[in-house]
């Protein structure tokens, strides 16, 4: 068993590898790795996330929800804990490449791997609660329509699907912050990652006809003048620019030493301009 | 340790769903007021149950909706309408503020009327 949330040690801070040693999907636009390092990145983030938003889910379902799916699982953890808080439920978790799955997970959760980019192998109006979290890294900008239309393909009359993710802007964002952030949109955007539809999560699924439409924008602190939340992000964030920079050094023919010191003088920032990151959170009503 | 009875309100369905409509609101004017804690996730989780169940039961046929809530959910609910009656307060005049106003006081009377026949004394919170 996996322990719960207020017990996981979430200020030790998280291992790294030598960056040649890091592990990438080849034949697919997913950006950040799939390693050890990875998944333990991906737990931390997970109670990070929760303690920084307020919940591990933030559509309004009732505790008698009862078929859960989870797109782009990564370990798994959001999935096993959701098994375990809706213990009438059945979850299912997937993910295009299942080596960093949990192996102790709940009698009621279920991982497997798949791809939502080649569809989801489920039938139609299968699940209740549909939800996918922070695959803004996954889905290039022309394909997040079709993610949707299939998140809802899936998913029941009644059902919900949620979607959160992160935005690529910094609110109170200094110079240095500037500085990196552009460099790496431009990089995004060649890659074919724009940032753009983060911003409409709530009107691609008014598009599917979904009803109770909700988009919601929370900042997040981000460095220790945000207290620990602002810690366990700033740590989260830095850890995911690290794991990128690979191929954003690649890409933009920047030294990676130049990289890190541009990435070093941003993080300096964040605690005088008390900068913050931004979550979209947008969850609907399937009623036809 | 001795358990505090639930709170329990009766909502008719109109006010059911004016309450179902102002959940969101609270939740949006929390996450970007109040910087994280405990105690603010804590109310955010309050408010997000008291949204699912005024959801689901928008989808039902009675005429009214029995609320049951912990003492935090009560507590959450009296600070939601509370805050929303100040925020729209301070508003310019405007029919939509007027008409906020209204539902706004009217679901504060009834939740403050019945917490306080349950429990049989105020200041809970």
């Amino acid at each position: 068993m996996y322990p719960a949330h207020d017990e996981q040690d979430t200020t030790a801070p998280i291992p790294s590898q030598p960056r040649d040693l890091r592990r990438y999907l080849d034949g697919t636009d997913y950006l950040l790795p799939k390693d050890a390092e990875e998944e333990y990145r991906l737990n931390f983030q997970h109670y990070a996330l929760y303690h920084a938003i307020g919940n591990h889910y933030i559509a309004p379902i009732s505790p008698e929800t009862r078929l859960v799916l989870d797109v782009g699982t990564g370990t798994g953890i959001w999935a096993a804990e959701m098994a375990h808080l809706f213990p009438q439920a059945q979850v299912v978790g997937i993910d295009i490449d299942a080596a960093l799955f949990k192996t102790e997970i709940p009698d009621n959760c279920l991982l497997r791997g798949g791809n939502v980019l080649a569809g989801l192998p489920f039938p139609d109006q299968f699940f209740s609660y549909t939800h996918q979290r922070l695959l803004v890294a996954a889905i290039t900008t022309q394909k997040w329509s079709s993610v949707v239309h299939e998140l809802a393909r899936v998913t029941r009359l009644s059902g919900w699907i949620e979607l959160v993710e992160i935005d690529n802007q910094i609110q109170n964002a200094g110079p240095e912050t500037i500085r990196l952030l552009t460099l790496m949109q431009q990089v995004s955007r060649d890659l074919g990652f724009d940032g753009e539809p983060i911003r409409h999560l709530g009107d691609m699924l008014a598009n599917e006809g979904l009803q109770e439409v909700e988009m919601q924008t929370i900042p997040i602190p981000l460095g220790e003048w945000g207290g620990r939340v602002g810690s366990l992000m700033k740590q989260d964030l830095l850890k995911v620019i690290d794991a990128v920079k690979g191929k954003y050094c690649q890409h933009s023919k920047i030294a990676p030493e130049q990289f890190d010191r541009m990435v070093y003088a941003m993080a300096q920032e964040w605690e005088h301009y008390h900068s913050l990151c931004t979550f979209f959170a947008a969850y609907g009503k399937r009623t036809k | 340790m001795m358990t505090q009875p639930p709170s329990v309100i009766h909502l008719p369905r109109q006010q059911a769903e004016q309450l179902a409509a102002y959940c969101p609101l609270y939740r949006a004017y929390i996450w970007r007021t109040i910087p994280p804690s405990p105690e603010r996730n804590q109310i955010l989780r309050a408010i997000q149950t008291h949204q699912g169940r005024l959801v689901a039961f928008k989808e039902q046929e009675e005429a009214e909706i029995l609320l049951q809530m912990t003492t935090e959910e009560s507590c959450a609910l009296r600070q939601m309408l509370t805050t929303l009656l100040a925020l729209y307060g301070a508003e310019p005049p405007s029919h939509q503020r007027t008409h906020a106003l209204e539902e706004l006081a009217i679901l504060r009377a009834l939740v403050e009327r019945t917490l306080h026949s349950t429990r049989g004394r105020k200041g809970q919170c």
